[in-house]
């Protein structure tokens, strides 16, 4: 009896240890696509794997109304079709390849979304997940960067690697504002232009990469000099970005 | 203010959220415009993150479920929070960047610990802070961790600057305080108690007779029977869980819906008997901010002038600690209302010492804090109570959709689950005893325990 019920905790044991959902790994790539670009999802995981889609407005772009759009899923060599609704979440079961590709039924969709893709993985009534966003932008979009200041000498400098991840490779600067409301100078791709508050919209660097270094330079006022408390802890620019 | 009128206290502190986090949407939903939490536009430059070039803003979680993993808090991630600028003042701009620092990955666009939630998600919290007093400058005491933070709580002081696994000194404790002064107590706990990790308070938890089931607080309270000082415990995500028992102290990745749930019962608990309701002054808080954003920085603050011990450089502890909720519940708060005075966790220990040991502080320690400004919270007391019954809380069912990936199969991941279980497992060793006694189910818990986690 005494052998029994041992048996039976450890049989419960390792029912326990078993029981556990895992994700090793899951990626997403790349992070910013343009309205018809692929994106490749990728897993490891132990349980059973769903895969979640659903859209919102890329945050700052206002509320329209998002349009319903058409995904095209291949998985295991075989291409599924699905609507994505606004406010409805796309669930998608996994199985077989560690992989899948999502594309989207070309059109003119100029939608700006922010695609939450997540895994959950369930296994014995427990789940785990992990979310990737993606940002789906139309051809011709805003956005902005900023970078922390430091004083050296008499100037405010920012600079530093725009996010090589979050902007791969599928966008191209179409112009720069001043939207620190100072002069700066800014370096960028081995150009440099001066932006005045107020300018219209630079096309300096037209057509280099989002990503990568930048530089924003800017003359302390007297007042700042005076007083470090008024410099600004960040600069900022506007860009308008194009999708190639 | 109405001190003589207070003859019940109930403590109530929740784990790791902000202000904005959970008490934002105030001003966002012109709920209590007077409070100073999240404004629209959301992209305001006030409100911006930075992170390798990108800009981060807050936004509003759409559903209150499980995080994807915890959010950091540790003194090197609060440094990196709070972000100092060119003066050397907070600028509240690196939360992102902690949070990829922590992870390891590149954040996404909208990073967990840039949310916060709708009324309509944390419906039991929005609900108090509408209805009584929203103290909307609650700092943490130090710009760390639990362990750290709980301790100038419950202290005064704090001889440790950050959490591990550790035995925590109790030097200060409130409860050899309460004692001193002839002033009776009690600990409702909904699962394993936090003041576990001080081994100098063991025989206080487990000899003295003051640790009761959370269950025994309704009736307690409704029989007029409970102590005139009550700290409840919530369940606590990192301690070791016991039979059905469920986490619900709202520390991430927890869904909140299970603590607004226990939010919900313990206020019901304390406004079930009228008498003791209209002497009764609650005080809903959380231990810090959790590594979740929130706007306004920390003042300065001399953390080791009152007492305090202080990371290694180049880490230092010279503000407080980020804004959490914190929420006064009692007929003796003007309805409706916010206190912007300066709160910390020692603020309560100021008005344990106003009502029970007039003209003499709390200790040295928490006489420190209060020289450097920061007030008792008996400043938001008025001097006349409410005369309006208190307001039953929203019915509705709460759903906490939770994605629990972890189980006692695994031994836990923090520094903070790995405290509480080593205190566990040395309170089986050393105290079985009293353990038979006072927690017999955490002999289940551990024979379970150690049966899942052989060969694993």
């Amino acid at each position: 009896m005494k052998a029994l019920k041992t048996l039976s905790i450890m049989g419960f044991a390792l029912l326990l240890a078993a029981c556990h959902p895992r994700i090793y790994q899951f990626s997403v790539d790349p992070k910013s696509i343009g309205p018809n670009d692929p994106v490749r999802v990728s897993w490891q995981v132990k349980g059973k794997a769903t895969l979640l889609i659903h859209d919102i407005n890329y945050p700052g772009s206002g509320n329209v109304k998002l349009q319903p759009l058409t995904l095209q899923i291949t998985q295991d060599g075989k291409v599924n079709s699905f609507m994505l609704y606004p406010d409805s979440t796309l669930k998608i079961l996994l199985a077989g390849e560690d992989s899948l590709r999502v594309d989207k039924k070309p059109d003119s969709n100029t939608d700006d979304r922010l695609r939450y893709i997540t895994l959950v993985v369930t296994r014995n009534g427990q789940d785990s997940s992990r979310v990737i966003q993606v940002a789906v932008r139309p051809d011709a979009a805003k956005d902005e960067i900023a970078f922390r200041t430091i004083i050296r000498g008499d100037s405010i400098v920012a600079m530093g690697i725009n996010n090589p991840v979050r902007w791969g490779d599928a966008f191209n600067i179409q112009t720069v504002s001043d939207v620190s409301n100072r002069v700066m100078d800014i370096v960028h791709s081995n150009i440099s232009q001066q932006l005045r508050p107020g300018d219209p919209p630079d096309n300096s660097f037209n057509g280099t990469p989002v990503r990568g270094n930048w530089v924003f330079r800017s003359l302390m006022t007297a007042e700042e000099k005076n007083d470090h408390r008024l410099v600004p802890n960040f600069l900022k620019l506007s860009i308008t970005i194009k999708h190639h | 203010m109405s001190l003589q009128n207070i003859k019940t206290v109930i403590l109530l502190m929740f784990e790791n959220r902000s202000f904005d986090n959970m008490l934002g949407h105030l001003s966002f939903e012109n709920l209590q415009p007077d409070a100073d939490g999240i404004l629209p536009p959301l992209d305001q430059d006030k409100y911006t993150n930075l992170y390798q070039g990108g800009t981060y803003y807050p936004f509003q979680r759409p559903e209150d479920q499980q995080l994807q993993s915890d959010v950091p808090h540790e003194y090197n991630f609060v440094a990196t929070q709070l972000a100092p600028g060119a003066d050397g003042q907070p600028t509240m701009s690196g939360f992102v960047e902690a949070y990829a620092d922590f992870t390891g990955a590149n954040p996404n666009i909208q990073a967990d610990p840039m949310c916060f939630f709708e009324s309509k998600e944390v419906t039991i919290t929005s609900f108090l802070a509408q209805k009584y007093c929203t103290c909307d400058r609650w700092f943490c005491p130090l710009p760390t961790s639990t362990q750290p933070n709980r301790t100038v709580a419950f202290c005064g002081e704090s001889a440790i600057f950050e959490t591990k696994t550790q035995a925590i000194p109790d030097k200060g404790n409130i409860f050899d305080w309460l004692d001193t002064n002839g002033i009776s107590w009690g600990v409702y706990h909904d699962g394993f108690p936090f003041f576990a990790l001080y081994p100098g308070l063991w025989d206080k938890i487990l000899l003295s007779g003051k640790f009761h089931n959370y269950e025994n607080l309704g009736t307690d309270l409704k029989n007029n029977t409970a102590p005139q000082v009550i700290i409840v415990e919530p369940s606590y995500q990192d301690a070791p869980h016991i039979g059905p028992d469920h986490p619900n102290d709202n520390h991430p990745p927890l869904a909140v819906g299970w603590g607004e749930d226990f939010l919900r019962r313990t206020y019901q608990a304390a406004t079930m008997n009228p008498d003791v309701w209209a002497q009764t002054l609650m005080v809903v808080y959380y231990d810090e901010h959790g590594g979740f954003y929130d706007h306004v920085p920390p003042p300065d603050f001399n953390n080791v002038a009152a007492g305090n011990a202080a990371p290694p450089a180049p880490y230092a502890f010279n503000t407080l600690g980020p804004r959490i909720p914190g929420i006064l519940i009692s007929p003796w708060v003007a309805p409706g209302t916010v206190s912007h005075d300066v709160y910390d966790h020692t603020s309560v220990l100021q008005l344990l010492a106003e009502l029970f040991t007039p003209g003499t502080p709390y200790s040295n320690a928490v006489a420190n804090r209060t020289a450097q400004g920061i007030a008792s919270i008996s400043s938001a007391l008025t001097d006349t109570a409410s005369s309006i019954p208190p307001p039953p809380p929203p019915s509705d069912p709460i759903f906490a959709k939770t994605l629990l990936g972890d189980s006692i199969a695994s031994p836990p991941d923090n520094d903070m689950g790995r405290s509480l279980e080593a205190a566990a497992l040395n309170m089986i060793a050393q105290r079985p005893d009293d353990i038979d006694a006072n927690f017999p189910l955490l002999n289940n818990w551990k024979a379970a325990v150690d049966q899942a986690r052989q060969g694993s």
